[in-house]
């Protein structure tokens, strides 16, 4: 009977102490936020800056915090960083239309166009990549539904082939769309203003052109402290890798 | 008999004499003086020749140990021994020759010292041999090695003709090297040029190979085309020098024996094919130059030198074009400059836009497409420019300016204006600051401007959001993520149970036999164990009747009857060779109706009988 007493109050202490480390912790977050958007809203940029980051390092990456944080970076007048975490943001909530928008200005702003997509690139941005994966699933569901359905109903031969056709084309689209456009999904941003392309990874080779800040490149290897990356242009050289930033950091590390 | 004897002494004395001749200078008497004498074919020789050494020991045995010495940028090289036997006033007397090839690498005086040759017990010293060794046939500036012998210039350079140029101005040229077909020249360099203020282009590994005759001679001719440019302005003197490997056949140095002219010297054997095929050859470095000329390079005129001259130099021009013509506020119009023609395209950029207060420009991408050589062809600048404003109607004329060196004046190429539609959206306000604003709540909205413009993009950004949302650990793609991964697991594995039901189903509709086959052995197991807890209970009316409805249960399946409509008439009808069942059905029947009973041994044998019976029907 002690016994049981006893373990009913380590529960509850222990309950009590769980439920104080969520609201506080939320109180911390909420307190970094309100105070990363006042920072904002009177201009103070890098303390808005530092507020954001703070965040993101410990609470993770949210949406808002990222497009918080681009529009703070973008307003201090730093490109590279703005659209790093404007492209973060946008791989979190890719119907965000702000973010879209945001994005689409500075880059537009600073000159960095892209090229004119072809015509399978433009029908693959019709969707996203988490759509194009959702479209799996899909397809999947419907498979199972339809073998499910047919063993209790008797479908016509036409409907039959029709449906099956339907879900596999659907499963094809959706894992096609998936790779495309998992290829553009984690770039690297050069953060720093006029990175300098090299011929090879060693600082005092020779140039093969620049790349502005902001500029999104594709890195295939490297060496060193270098690395070998294409950009959207589909130039390649070799770069210092500090100046460049991946758009998911444990994706890339993981790769 | 006689006669015999005599031919056997004749022979016996032409036998030592052939032994005294053979073995002779091998078994002298040890007591003969031994002598040691060094002597030089030639005192006086070029460097790309070679002099025999001869050391003579006489009066000894072939076995001689001789130091040679290490004399600096001589080169000496044993050719072998040769022996010698002579006879004089009956006394016989022998020499052994040791040979070897003598070499120099540099022309100069040199002095064979003094060689200790040990032979015949005796340690013996030659006598000092000074000689020269002189220059080689070659042509000024030709060293180390020459390039011209007996059959002509091994290899010469000729250049084109340079006159006056202006700095930066692309001159073609085209360098010659000649080579004597009589010499076998490998490993040529490009030529590389000597002289300050003028530059050359890379020349290419893969000349031009011809042939040509000079002063009656064949020559294998390399001929480079390349580009000189001057760098500053003066009289440069240039020359053009080429590094090359001259094979030399071996053979055709080593000295006869004999002194003179020998078999080998032959012209058959002086045939480079036969040199080469025997490997005999020796590889040195040559280096052939050509005659020195003077470039000129002028300044370029200062007077009405355009603002815009970036140093270009040839003869060019301008094509301007825009794309896309009728835009929005706001969207970029690709510029496209194509400067082609002939010239120094290195010194050639991109025309610049003037200043425009309806125009926002960008540095434009320069992209160089030559033709077959490289001071020919286009470079292309595409540049992004983009209207502030509705009221830019035309894209400014662009220039291009450039120094002719033929008419030795600047030309200045001005595109014309090109027409563009500019509509104002709502995208014009790119340039429009944005107003400061007091901080804003949460609960006043969902999203809050800044409250000054942006440095850099000056405004137009939408507001922040005052609502942090959802925080992620990573940013991974839903594809990534564990719960997507799991339903997606779930899904097919559902797919393939449906798959694989659906493929029974179809398998049983197709053979339904296998389905009734269960049915029966399912029934059949079923009946046996309601037998079995009879038997057990020790109720015999019970396991009577129970047996009767199992017989009735299989034969029915396998008759296709209904089972229960089968009497002990129609088993007796179809199965009159089964009387073990037949006695079964009949006693459940009799107990059915006269209440006969059954005692466990019965039971059990009934029991046994039935089961194995029944199995067997199917």
């Amino acid at each position: 009977m002690k016994g049981r007493g006893f373990h009913c109050v380590i529960s509850t202490v222990l309950t009590i102490l769980l439920l104080a480390t969520v609201v506080f912790a939320g109180t911390v977050e909420d307190d970094l936020f309100r105070r990363g958007n006042e920072a904002y809203s009177r201009g103070d940029y890098d303390q808005a800056i530092a507020n954001y980051e703070q965040l993101t390092t410990t609470a993770g990456y949210a949406p808002a915090v990222l497009y918080n944080l681009a529009n703070s970076y973008a307003m201090a007048g730093k490109t590279g960083k703005a659209i790093l975490n404007y492209e973060r943001a946008l791989r979190l909530a890719p119907a965000d239309s702000d973010i879209a928008g945001n994005l689409e200005l500075i880059k537009k702003e600073h000159g960095l166009f892209p090229q004119e997509p072809s015509t399978a690139e433009k029908f693959f941005q019709l969707l996203t990549l988490n759509q194009w994966t959702t479209l799996i699933l899909l397809a999947l569901l419907l498979i199972t539904a339809y073998l499910f359905a047919s063993m209790k109903y008797r479908f016509s031969r036409q409907f039959s082939i029709g449906a099956r056709a339907c879900c596999l084309l659907l499963l094809c689209l959706g894992t096609a769309g998936t790779i495309f456009r998992y290829q553009d999904f984690n770039p690297s941003v050069v953060v720093a203003p006029d990175v300098k392309m090299l011929i090879s990874p060693f600082a005092s080779s020779a140039s093969v052109g620049t790349l502005p800040e902001g500029r999104l490149v594709y890195p295939q290897k490297s060496h060193g402290s270098f690395s070998y990356v294409a950009d959207e242009m589909n130039r390649h050289g070799w770069i210092d890798s500090s100046l460049i930033e991946p758009i998911c950091q444990s994706a890339r590390s993981g790769s | 008999m006689r006669q015999q004897q005599s031919i056997l002494w004749q022979s016996l004395a032409c036998l030592v004499l052939l032994g005294l001749c053979l073995f002779g200078p091998g078994t002298l008497p040890a007591s003969a003086e031994v002598q040691v004498e060094a002597s030089l074919s030639s005192l006086s020789f070029p460097q790309d020749r070679a002099a025999r050494l001869t050391i003579t020991i006489t009066g000894t045995s072939r076995t001689a140990d001789i130091a040679l010495p290490e004399i600096d940028n001589i080169q000496l090289r044993s050719q072998g021994t040769s022996s010698q036997i002579s006879m004089v006033n009956g006394d016989f007397s022998s020499s052994v020759m040791h040979n070897y090839l003598v070499q120099a690498d540099k022309p100069g005086k040199y002095t064979i010292p003094p060689l200790k040759v040990t032979a015949g017990g005796e340690s013996l010293t030659t006598q000092p041999i000074r000689f020269e060794v002189t220059p080689g046939g070659q042509q000024p500036g030709a060293y180390p090695t020459p390039t011209r012998q007996d059959g002509g210039q091994i290899a010469f350079i000729r250049i084109s003709p340079t006159g006056s140029h202006y700095p930066g101005e692309i001159v073609p040229f085209t360098i010659k090297a000649y080579f004597n077909q009589a010499y076998r020249v490998e490993d040529i360099k490009p030529p590389t040029l000597r002289g300050d203020g003028v530059v050359m282009s890379q020349l290419s590994d893969q000349p031009q190979q011809t042939e040509e005759s000079v002063k009656g001679r064949m020559y294998h001719v390399l001929t480079w085309e390349t580009n000189l440019s001057g760098i500053k302005a003066g009289e440069h003197p240039i020359s053009f020098s080429l590094d090359a490997t001259l094979r030399i056949p071996q053979k055709r140095r080593v000295l006869s024996p004999f002194g003179g002219s020998g078999f080998f010297d032959d012209s058959f054997f002086n045939d480079p094919a036969i040199d080469s095929f025997f490997g005999s050859a020796e590889r040195k470095p040559i280096v052939s130059v050509s005659p020195e000329t003077v470039f000129t390079v002028m300044d370029l005129p200062t007077a009405d030198q355009p603002e815009n001259f970036t140093g270009a130099i040839g003869d060019f021009t301008l094509n301007v074009r825009a794309t896309p013509v009728e835009v929005e506020v706001g969207e970029p119009i690709t510029l496209t400059m194509e400067i082609s023609g002939t010239g120094n395209f290195d010194r050639v950029e991109a025309p610049a836009f003037p200043e425009n207060p309806d125009w926002k420009t960008y540095s434009p991408s320069a992209k160089f497409s030559n033709q077959a050589k490289s001071y020919t062809g286009t470079k292309i600048f595409e540049q992004a420019i983009v209207a502030k404003n509705a009221a830019a109607t035309e894209i400014p004329p662009l220039s291009f300016s450039y120094f002719d060196p033929q008419q030795r004046r600047y030309i200045t190429k001005t595109s014309k204006h090109l027409a563009v539609h500019i509509q104002k959206t709502a995208a014009s306000a790119i340039a429009s600051p944005v107003q400061p604003v007091p901080a804003a709540t949460p609960a006043q909205s969902r999203s809050a401007a800044p409250a000054s413009p942006a440095p850099g993009i000056g405004g137009g950004l939408a507001p922040i959001h005052l609502e942090a949302g959802s925080y992620h650990a990573r940013i991974v793609p839903l594809f990534a993520k564990s719960w997507f991964l799991t339903l997606c697991a779930v899904c097919t594995l559902l797919l393939l149970t449906v798959f694989g039901l659906a493929i029974r189903r179809r398998n049983i509709e197709k053979n339904p036999e296998i389905e009734r086959k269960k049915h029966k052995r399912l029934l059949l197991e079923n009946d046996l164990k309601q037998i079995e807890r009879a038997q057990a209970a020790g109720d015999g009316p019970s396991f009577l009747a129970l047996s009767k409805t199992a017989i009735q249960n299989q034969l029915g399946w396998l008759w296709n009857i209904e089972p229960a409509a089968l009497s002990l008439a129609d088993i007796k009808s179809r199965l009159s060779e089964n009387t073990d069942l037949l006695e079964i059905f009949q006693a459940a029947d009799e107990a059915a109706y006269g209440g006969a009973s059954l005692t466990d041994e019965k039971m059990q044998e009934y029991f046994t009988t039935l089961k194995k019976k029944l199995e067997e029907l199917s």
